[in-house]
């Protein structure tokens, strides 16, 4: 597909799309997120150059490692890198953002990766630490191709470190062969891996997804950093949550092929990819049920960074530059399931009639449910918490 | 007489001092010194601060949970640790004694081949065997041996059984080579003067090769009780071990100088377990050879 015919999709899907955007925006606001004056020209006037013909991707050589998370991009894309942009890429992942800043942090400038995925929240600290590369915009002619929307967030402002990718939420699956009554609620979630899917459950292996759930099926907001809320989430998950756990599975969709789970927390692309792999496995995926998590639930969104010691900084901006390509987005999108920043991708993703294209784009109403991530002083005490909850399931 | 200049025999000992002294002993003296440290603010540089010292990390570890977590993995450790004297006590025999020496090259050359894969492949493998729609659980299904598949990943079994074939091979060789070097005379002997063979098994075979069991105990009580791979990958909540969470504290929980300090401990503990496994054992011997001693004066 030329980039022509996307330039005609786009504006339709822009001009469609605008209630979920704007409460996506209002949303942002009430995060404390700061919206820059945007428009592709001030952004990065590079791109203009290359609109009406096809790009020509930034071309690069050598080796480029990329840390990230686990089932976060189309193998194909990683393997077709080194045609399209010259470059081989080694994928590494990690499972959660804290654990990418103590790997970065802990070698002290000779990581090995160049490039990474973290999580809005966690950027902050990720540059006062000297962790990432600025950048250098002018490798990332298509960094125009960005919604405006998502960038100038308050983590990064003017988007010197950070390239947004990527967004989703949070909610759960569940065999509903195996748990018959219909689940709605995060206190459903509980009430289910308590009953029915006790032994059978899994969670998320991060500390804000283990105690994410409890504060919104509580009405309290996860960024609390209340004592009492924090000493009762972790009462109740150490008490009533732990001894029906599994195990603490960020990306339970092999594991779900498997049959190891009836009721598996999961982020929204990764569900998604549960129907997939239970369909490989020869299985029937019919019976899952997908459930975003309510009445409240999260909203993450990743940014492609470059570290500060990258040994190939060109290669991770090629790389990040065909990303970058509304063509080749919507093909990382079609695997991975989550929402791309790339403008027009969303038509893109409806015009092919995706499988699941609700468990992608979301309705006003979740939008509204959703609550994004605050890195503050409640940081430590949460992992505490997160150790304990997986001790005690241990036990 | 000519004499020849001679170095001193230390001299051999070199590379492996430097070798530990760099590889070893300095990076634990690190996490020793980090355990007294704290955690940096967040978004501050570094991952330790040292300009302040205390016990503040220990005390933060030795918590309710971290000592359950301790106990279940010394529990583990020590049960594969038994399993694997029970499984590679005969192995070994039979290598050692029962083989001819074609059979023997041969066996031993078995018993390493699966260290020939990564550890990590090894323990994975499981997976593809235990899951609930795997090897095992299709086998017992399609043969009707179950009605309904047996949940054996993410428990400690799973843990268990892979731990022990992960190590068994560190518990066969250091019991074959003390069962090797056991002249087959003295069974011989011990069969002249009328023992049986279980008799000869446990009074003279056995004891012979204490140090090889003590060995290779150690060899593989050790690693496990430290072992991170295997529970990580087969054992789910229920068969976390302390390894995990040394992780966790300084990985997930981006706090070095508390997995410091969890590290340090764990160390401690194992050399206590150590300790104190070498006392019973000591004294056993101690006490047999007492026993032995009275029995020879009775009987001349």
């Amino acid at each position: 597909m030329s980039n022509q015919s996307v330039r005609i999709l786009a504006p339709a899907s822009f001009h469609r799309s605008m209630v979920s955007r704007r409460s996506f925006l209002a949303l942002g606001a009430g995060m404390g997120l700061v919206l820059l004056g945007c428009g592709d020209d001030e952004v990065a006037p590079a791109a203009n150059d290359t609109s009406g013909g096809t790009a020509e991707p930034v071309k690069a050589s050598g080796t480029v490692a990329l840390y990230t998370w686990g089932e976060y991009h189309d193998p194909d894309l990683v393997d077709e890198a080194s045609d399209a942009i010259g470059v081989a890429m080694i994928v590494q992942y990690y499972a959660s953002n804290e654990e990418l800043i103590a790997k970065l942090e802990a070698t002290k400038g000779n990581s090995g990766f160049d490039l990474i995925v973290p999580t809005g929240p966690y950027l902050p600290q990720m540059i006062s630490k000297e962790l990432l590369l600025k950048l250098d915009k002018a490798k990332i002619p298509n960094f125009g191709n960005i919604d405006p929307v998502y960038l100038g967030r308050e983590w990064d402002p003017t988007n010197d470190y950070a390239v947004p990718r990527d967004w989703g939420s949070t909610g759960y699956i569940y065999d509903s062969s195996v748990i018959t009554r219909e689940l709605k609620t995060w206190a459903d979630y509980f009430d289910a891996a308590a009953n029915e899917a006790s032994g059978q459950t899994s969670a998320l292996d991060t500390s804000d997804n283990v105690l994410g759930p409890y504060f919104w099926a509580n009405g309290i907001s996860w960024n609390t950093e209340e004592e009492a809320d924090l000493d009762a989430a972790e009462k109740f998950l150490v008490e009533e949550f732990a001894p029906h756990i599994k195990a603490f599975d960020s990306y339970p969709s092999t594991a779900i092929a498997e049959g190891a789970y009836v009721l598996s927390a999961a982020w929204n692309g990764d569900a998604r990819q549960a129907y997939l792999r239970i369909a490989d496995a020869g299985g029937d995926p019919e019976p899952w049920k997908w459930v975003l998590g309510a009445p409240k639930t999260e909203i993450w969104m990743d940014h492609y960074a470059i570290t500060a010691d990258a040994k190939n900084p060109d290669g991770a901006y090629a790389w990040i530059n065909w990303m970058l390509e509304p063509e080749i987005a919507f093909r990382d999108l079609s695997y991975i399931g989550y929402n791309m920043t790339v403008a027009g991708t969303e038509a893109l993703a409806t015009a092919a009639a995706l499988d699941r294209l609700d468990m992608i784009y979301f309705t006003a109403d979740q939008l509204a449910s959703m609550e994004g991530g605050i890195v503050n002083t409640a940081q430590n005490r949460k992992v505490e918490i997160y150790n304990n909850v997986k001790a005690a399931a241990g036990a | 007489m000519r004499r020849r200049l001679r170095a001193p025999k230390f001299l051999l000992a070199i590379p492996g001092f430097v070798w530990y002294g760099f590889f070893y002993a300095i990076p634990v003296l690190f996490i020793v010194i980090n355990s007294f440290g704290y955690k940096p603010a967040v978004g501050e540089k570094g991952s330790v601060r040292l300009d302040r010292l205390s016990f503040d990390n220990y005390r933060n570890v030795w918590t309710v949970q971290f000592r359950q977590v301790f106990a279940n993995t010394m529990v583990i450790a020590g049960l594969a640790t038994l399993i694997c004297i029970v499984v590679g006590l005969p192995v070994a025999y039979f290598i050692a004694v029962k083989a001819g020496n074609r059979l023997k090259a041969l066996l031993l050359v078995l018993v390493i081949v699966p260290f020939w894969m990564s550890f990590f492949v090894r323990t994975s493998a499981w997976k593809i065997v235990f899951a609930q729609s795997g090897f095992l659980n299709n086998f017992l299904l399609d043969w009707s041996l179950r009605d309904s598949p047996i949940d054996i990943i993410g428990s400690k079994p799973a843990v268990l059984l892979a731990l022990v074939y992960n190590y068994l091979p560190l518990m066969i060789f250091p019991l074959f080579v003390s069962l090797d070097r056991i002249e087959p005379e003295l069974r011989e002997a011990s069969k002249d003067l009328g023992a049986g063979r279980i008799k000869t098994f446990a009074s003279v075979t056995i004891p012979l090769a204490a140090p090889g069991i003590a060995a290779g105990a150690l060899l593989t009580f050790i690693p496990m009780a430290g072992d991170f791979v295997t529970a990580t990958i087969l054992g789910g909540a229920k068969g976390n071990m302390i390894g995990a969470s040394i992780y966790n504290f300084a990985v997930q929980g981006q706090d070095t100088p508390k997995g410091a300090a969890a590290a340090v401990v764990l160390i401690m503990l194992i050399l206590m377990v150590v300790a104190i496994a070498g006392v019973i054992v000591g004294l056993a011997k101690f006490g047999l050879s007492l026993n032995r001693r009275v029995s020879l004066e009775v009987a001349s």
